[in-house]
C-alpha cells in the first residue's frame, strides 16, 4: 500500500514537473513556426529579385575545319604570292603531267582585238557609267526564258493567286475587311467583362452589407456640408447614449468634394431597437478665423427598419455663422 | 487533489506569462500593406495617409525628450530636400500629449516636412512602435519597404541607399 502510494506520489512529481515546460515547449513552437514562416517569405522574396537566368558555364567555341583553312588564307604573305615569272610547272607532281590535257598554243594565248568591229565582251568605264539601268536589253537579254527555267517566284502570286493588280487590291480589301470586326468583337468582350465585374462586385458588396448590418438594426449617419463662406470643417464625432461610435478628421480633399455637394456616409452600424440620443460634435475653424466647437443631439426611436440621419452644416446668411442640424430620413 | 490545483494554478500563471511571447507573431513586416490613418498636422491641414498614393512616405515616430530623434530629424531634413521633387515625402508623427511641445520642437530645428500629432499614440500602436525613434518607409503603392528602430550615424547611409532605390524606381 505504502509502495503503492509512494509510486503514486513519484509520477504525480514527475508529471508536475513535466507539465511545468509544457507551455514553453508551446510557445516556443509557435514562435518557431511564424520565423520559420517569415524567413520562408523573405526567401521566395529574394529568389524573385534574383537574375532569372544562371550563369552557364562557357562552352569552348570549335572552328570547322573549313573555316580553319579559310583563317590560314590571311596567314599568306606577299612573299609567297606568285609573281608572273614563276615558273608554275615547277610544283606539279610530274605523275599528273599525264592527266593534263595538252594547251595548244593557239587556245593558250587570248588576243583581245578591239578593232575589229565587233562588239567586245567587256565594256569601258565610261560605258558602264553611262549606261541607262532602264534601256533596252540586249538581243541576248530580250529572250525570255519558259517559265519553267525561271529561278524566281512573283510573290504576289504566291500570296493571291493572281498578279493581276485589281484582283490583288480587292483580295487586300476583303482581308482587311475581315480583319477590323474580330478587333471590334475582342475590345467588345472585354468591355462586358468589365461591366460584369463590376456589377458583381456591386452585388458583393450590398450582400456583404446586408450581412454586417441587417436591415433591423441598421443606422446609417450621413454628413452634408454647404457653409464654405463661414465655416472650414475640421472633424465631427458621434456618440450614441454617450457611447463613442465614429469619429473622423477631415483632409482638404474631403472637405472640397462636401463643397461641391458630395454627401458623406459617416458611419454604419446596428443598434437595437427603441429610444436613443445621438451626439454630434462637430470642430472646425469658424468666422473671423476662431475655433469652433458645436455640440447638437437629436432623440429618436428605433424602429424595426433601417435608420438614416443627416449632419446638416449650412451657412446662415443673416448671422454669417454656420448652422448645424441633425435630421432624420423618413 | 491539493498537488493538482495548484500544479494547474502555476499551469495558468505560465501560459499567462508566455502569452506575450506570442504577440511576436503580430509583429509589422516588410511588404505589408502600410496602415491607413488620419492625424493633425503643424501645417494646419489633416494628413491621410491613403491619399498620399504615389508618393513615398518616410514616416518617424519621435518625441521631444528623446535625444537620438533631434539628430535623425535633422538628417532627414537633408534627405527630404534631395528627393522632394520626386515624390518624397517625411512625416514626423510625434507622440509627445501636448502637440505644440512637438511643434515648437520642430520649429526650432527648422524643419520643412508635417509633424504630425499622435497624442494618444494610437497610429503607434497601429504601428506596433516599442522603440523610439522608429521609421518605416511606405513605397508608392502604400507597401512597406523599411522599418528601423533606432537610429545610428551609421543608418544614415542606410537611409541614403533605401531612399535612392525606392524613390527612383
Amino acid at each position: 500500500m505504502k509502495a503503492a502510494k509512494s509510486t503514486k506520489k513519484g509520477f504525480a512529481k514527475t508529471s508536475s514537473r513535466a507539465l511545468w515546460v509544457l507551455p514553453f515547449v508551446i510557445g516556443g513552437s509557435l514562435w518557431a513556426a511564424i520565423e520559420t514562416q517569415r524567413y520562408f517569405a523573405e526567401q521566395s522574396a529574394n529568389e524573385s529579385q534574383a537574375t532569372p537566368f544562371a550563369a552557364t558555364e562557357a562552352q569552348p567555341i570549335v572552328l570547322a575545319e573549313e573555316t580553319a583553312s579559310e583563317l590560314s588564307i590571311e596567314e599568306v604573305s606577299d612573299a609567297d604570292l606568285v609573281s608572273d615569272d614563276t615558273d608554275l610547272s615547277a610544283d606539279l607532281d610530274p605523275s599528273l603531267e599525264a592527266d593534263l590535257e595538252p594547251i595548244g598554243e593557239e587556245e593558250a594565248v587570248i588576243e583581245l582585238d578591239l578593232d575589229d568591229g565587233e562588239p567586245s565582251d567587256f565594256l569601258s568605264v565610261e560605258e558602264i557609267l553611262n549606261e541607262d539601268v532602264d534601256a533596252i536589253d540586249t538581243e541576248e537579254e530580250q529572250q525570255t526564258t519558259p517559265p519553267e527555267e525561271e529561278e524566281f517566284v512573283n510573290l504576289n502570286e504566291i500570296l493571291y493567286g493572281t498578279t493581276d493588280e485589281e484582283k490583288i487590291q480587292e483580295i487586300k480589301a476583303q482581308e482587311e475587311g475581315i480583319e477590323q470586326p474580330s478587333r471590334q468583337s475582342l475590345e467588345l468582350e472585354m468591355q462586358a467583362l468589365k461591366e460584369k465585374v463590376l456589377e458583381i462586385n456591386r452585388d458583393l458588396f450590398v450582400l456583404e452589407e446586408d450581412l454586417l448590418f441587417p436591415s433591423s438594426t441598421q443606422i446609417n449617419v450621413f454628413v452634408s456640408f454647404d457653409a464654405k463662406e463661414y465655416f472650414a470643417l475640421d472633424g465631427v464625432t458621434l456618440k450614441v447614449d454617450d457611447r463613442p461610435i465614429s469619429n473622423h478628421l477631415y483632409t482638404k480633399r474631403e472637405v472640397k468634394a462636401l463643397e461641391r455637394g458630395a454627401v458623406q456616409r459617416l458611419f454604419t452600424g446596428n443598434l437595437t431597437t427603441g429610444d436613443h440620443e445621438l451626439v454630434a460634435v462637430v470642430t472646425g475653424v469658424g468666422p473671423e478665423g476662431r475655433d469652433y466647437r458645436r455640440a447638437i443631439s437629436l432623440d429618436f426611436e428605433k424602429s424595426s427598419g433601417t435608420k438614416y440621419i443627416e449632419l446638416k452644416i449650412i451657412g446662415d446668411d443673416l448671422r454669417k455663422q454656420p448652422i448645424f442640424q441633425l435630421k432624420e430620413w423618413d | 487533489m491539493t498537488q493538482m490545483t495548484t500544479t494547474i494554478r502555476k499551469l495558468l500563471l505560465i501560459t499567462l506569462l508566455t502569452l506575450p511571447s506570442l504577440a511576436w507573431g503580430a509583429d509589422l513586416f516588410i511588404g505589408d500593406k502600410a496602415k491607413n490613418f488620419t492625424l493633425k498636422s503643424n501645417l494646419g491641414e489633416n494628413l491621410r495617409l491613403s491619399e498620399q498614393r504615389g508618393q513615398v512616405i518616410l514616416m518617424t515616430f519621435w518625441a521631444t525628450w528623446c535625444g537620438p530623434c533631434t539628430q535623425q530629424l535633422k538628417d532627414f531634413e537633408t534627405l527630404y530636400q534631395t528627393h522632394k521633387e520626386k515624390g518624397f515625402q517625411v512625416w514626423a508623427v510625434g507622440m509627445d500629449e501636448d502637440p505644440k511641445e512637438s511643434a515648437f520642437h520642430g520649429q526650432k530645428l527648422g524643419l520643412s516636412f508635417p509633424i504630425l500629432f499622435d497624442g494618444k499614440h494610437e497610429v503607434a500602436k497601429a504601428y506596433m512602435v516599442d522603440d523610439l525613434p522608429t521609421t518605416v518607409i511606405v513605397d508608392r503603392d502604400g507597401e512597406i519597404r523599411f522599418i528601423q528602430e533606432d537610429y545610428r550615424n551609421k543608418h544614415l547611409d542606410t537611409y541614403k541607399k533605401k531612399l535612392n532605390k525606392i524613390v527612383n524606381e
